[in-house]
């Protein structure tokens, strides 16, 4: 935050950009970069087409109730294709998420630490980091702790327990299950 | 650029809370106890603490952290952010005072709870005192994640669920636009920062686009009509405490921020694009009355009070007309609205939470349902009567102030017909403030009659005496409150 | 990113992402849709960011990229949970399902 406005507005390239050596004007020679893709786009196309039509003059039209079903591999389909994931998916799903996106907010520092470290600010670069981790690490003891991480819940206390101290072994439930 | 580490002392009330809702989830996993009395207890001590912080800082010069000037500090510490802090702050304190005997009753009694009204407040916090857009956004979403969780919160209860979904749904589609407004902002002026948008001229579509789609994030977030649509629904299923908390804070955090983006970016010289400000005077009118109209036809009290908080958004939008049309008491009349509000609509829905049943359910909220409580529990009666008073904005209560300094600064800004239709709304909402009032009292008792008390405890009592005690306060003795709302705005340069 | 792509093209992208986003939230039913749907909205704006730190050659855009995907990924969990609750409830996330409350 706070980067001064870079003057007249125009197109301008950060010194990351990278030039292909071959060509000296981006600019005029962006059309024929274009022309390679199209025509591999053509060709894909076109492939697609000649396939299908031929299959479609020279196969063999035999119709019967296997050829109707729903390709699976080879495997007769089993139940609808439309139904609902477990929701112990999205408990991980969840859990998930937060940390993986939550360290990309790392990896700017570790762009930048060689820099600050040799302006002298290398500490206060990791001690930030460290913070930030920290205060992840404690969600992550959190959501261990409250057993989250299991895929069959081991549930200790309240009424679920109770109801099933006087059968044999702990009561266990899936974590997703309806209390 | 030199780096160092910056003076985080001017932050210390956030600090403070961020740790205390720190130590409260990790307490509550590792050490948890059966009752969460004491959570509560830390809370509001934290609260407090914060608060008086706050207000003990007010008067200190400006801070400014992590930049050298207005133009690149995100973070700016001055009496309008202290002033703003210490008012979520209170509606945090009064909020957690309300909720202990509410969620042993309703069965959501975890202490992870205050954590996340803690962690609501430090989003306010940053909200007010944000000084780029980005960092208003960042505050923007610690408050709201927090509060989806606390809306859900009672998560075998199928209304507190549905809120939460239709909550969590509409909120994050107003963040939508709201980041987007961001991002076209950033597209024009090469930077988020409320002092370099002060600076731009009208004209760039761009930079028209974008405002227009950030107003409209407000208007979400404040539920302004047409923008209103998941406000009763969620009012309704929250559990009642975060319900009053949700009215009075995020509406106070987000006109807070609205008040600072009107006086510092958007420019009240008219420099820039004002074409907006005739737009959020249609915003006002149709707010006051859909939200009044609507209000009058409900049954359920929680639900009415839904629209009313609808109706006090419009109100309070007349104020921010004013702020923009450059009158500079709008801006302090905003804040001691805010003020009289939060303690007038924490206390009403304290004394709801008092008269929760032991199932509750949506009938312990009907007007019927509070036949002769005025007369069983005298106290209870006087406070809530207070409340309706003070909502419907007749002295002697903060309310009658707040209303009169705000309509007081649209005459100014000569907005006359703003501050009519204001008059107007509040002359329609005496009806069903008052209907309240003729149910405690003057409905016949049934007998043998249920004791609707099941949440009876030391805290609420605390909570609601404490409300109804500032909302007497505010009306008899209004002065400290308007210096403090002055110094305030007087920090922002005017 | 070539260079030649004028800046104006990736606001239109974005506009266009956006409002296919805005409309899938009116349109479709199913709560998770729902919430796809805002997060092509979010990432829409995320498009405009990065475009304009470039164009504008601030690097600071690219940081507040990073910070709204950080802050996505918080409210996707929150966003998640809630509706697990909603399905333990109703053993269902229709948004048309939402409506014991009205009026």
């Amino acid at each position: 935050m706070g980067f001064a406005h870079p003057g007249p507005q125009g197109p301008q390239r950060l010194p990351l950009t990278r030039v292909d050596p071959h060509t000296t004007d981006p600019v005029s020679t962006m059309p024929f970069d274009f022309a390679q893709v199209l025509i591999f786009m053509l060709v894909a196309i076109g492939f697609v087409l000649v396939a299908l039509t031929l299959s479609r003059l020279v196969a063999p039209r035999v119709l019967n109730a296997d050829k109707g079903e729903i390709y699976e591999c080879g495997e007769r389909p089993i139940g609808d294709a439309w139904f609902n994931f477990n929701p112990r998916f999205y408990i991980i799903a969840l859990v998930f998420v937060v940390f993986d996106v939550e360290v990309a907010l790392t990896f700017p520092i570790a762009v930048v630490f060689k820099a600050w470290k040799e302006q002298g600010a290398g500490l206060i670069a990791l001690a930030e980091l460290l913070v930030f981790l920290v205060i992840l690490a404690a969600g992550l003891a959190y959501v261990w702790k409250k057993r989250d991480l299991e895929w069959i819940k081991t549930v200790t206390g309240g009424p679920w327990a109770a109801a099933n101290q006087s059968q044999k072994g702990p009561a266990r439930r899936a974590a997703w299950e309806p209390r | 650029m030199s780096i160092s580490l910056p003076a985080l002392e001017p932050l210390l009330p956030g600090l403070l809370l961020v740790g205390v809702a720190i130590l409260l989830l990790m307490y509550e996993v590792f050490a948890g106890q059966a009752d969460r009395t004491y959570a509560a207890h830390l809370a509001v001590v934290g609260l407090g603490l914060s608060m008086f912080l706050s207000l003990k800082a007010v008067g200190t010069p400006r801070a400014l952290l992590f930049g050298t000037d207005l133009a690149n500090a995100p973070l700016i510490v001055d009496d309008f952010a202290r002033v703003a802090s210490a008012l979520v702050a209170a509606a945090g304190l009064v909020a957690a005072l309300l909720s202990p005997s509410y969620a042993k009753n309703a069965g959501h009694d975890h202490g992870e709870y205050y954590g996340l009204i803690l962690f609501a407040v430090v989003g306010m916090m940053i909200m007010s005192m944000a000084g780029d857009l980005m960092t208003f956004f960042l505050g923007l979403e610690t408050m709201s994640i927090a509060v989806y969780a606390l809306t859900g919160l009672r998560a075998h209860d199928p209304r507190s669920t549905e809120a939460a979904l239709k909550y969590f749904l509409m909120g994050a589609f107003a963040t939508g636009f709201l980041l987007f407004g961001i991002a076209l902002v950033y597209g024009a002026t090469a930077s988020v920062s409320l002092a370099t948008l002060a600076t731009f001229k009208a004209g760039s579509p761009l930079l028209t686009l974008g405002i227009a789609l950030i107003l409209i994030g407000f208007a979400f977030k404040v539920a302004a009509v047409p923008f209103h649509m998941w406000a009763p629904d969620v009012y309704e299923g929250a559990p009642t405490p975060v319900t009053g908390f949700m009215a009075v804070g995020v509406k106070a955090a987000a006109f807070i921020a609205l008040l600072r983006l009107v006086h510092s970016g958007l420019g009240v010289s008219a420099q820039t694009d004002s074409t907006w400000i005739p737009i959020l005077s249609a915003l006002a009118v149709l707010t006051i009355l859909v939200g009044n109209v609507l209000a009058l036809v409900q049954q359920n009290v929680k639900r009415m009070l839904a629209y009313s908080s609808v109706s006090h958004a419009g109100y309070l939008l007349i104020g921010v007309v004013a702020a923009a049309r450059g009158e500079a008491s709008a801006g302090s009349a905003i804040i001691f609205y805010l003020t009289s509000y939060t303690f007038m609509t924490l206390g009403a829905f304290g004394v709801l939470t008092f008269l929760e049943r032991k199932e509750g359910g949506p009938e312990s909220e009907r007007y019927g349902a509070f036949a002769g409580i005025g007369f069983r529990h005298p106290a209870l009666g006087m406070a809530m009567s207070l409340f309706m008073v003070a909502l419907a904005g007749m002295p002697p209560t903060g309310g009658f102030f707040g209303k009169l300094y705000l309509f007081t600064a649209a005459i100014r800004a000569e907005e006359t017909w703003l501050a009519l239709v204001g008059i107007a709304g509040s002359l329609i909402s005496v009806y069903y403030y008052l209907r309240v009032i003729v149910a405690f009292y003057m409905r016949e008792v049934p007998e043998p009659g249920p004791t609707p008390t099941a949440t009876r405890s030391a805290q609420l009592t605390l909570g609601v005496a404490l409300a109804a005690f500032f909302v007497l306060q505010l009306g008899l003795f209004p002065a400290p409150l308007l210096a403090l709302t002055k110094s305030a705005m007087l920090s922002l340069g005017l | 990113m070539s260079p030649a792509i004028p800046v104006e093209n990736y606001l239109y992208l974005a506009i266009v992402l956006f409002s296919i986003g805005a409309a899938g939230v009116l349109i479709r039913r199913n709560a998770i849709v729902v919430f796809m749907c805002i997060e092509l909205m979010l990432n829409a704006a995320n498009l405009v960011l990065i475009s304009f730190a470039r164009h504008h050659a601030d690097p600071a855009g690219h940081i507040y990229v990073l910070l709204v995907m950080a802050v996505a990924a918080a409210e996707v969990a929150v966003g998640l949970a809630i509706m697990i609750a909603m399905f333990r409830e109703r053993k269902s996330i229709h948004v048309d399902d939402l409506r014991d409350m009205h009026g």
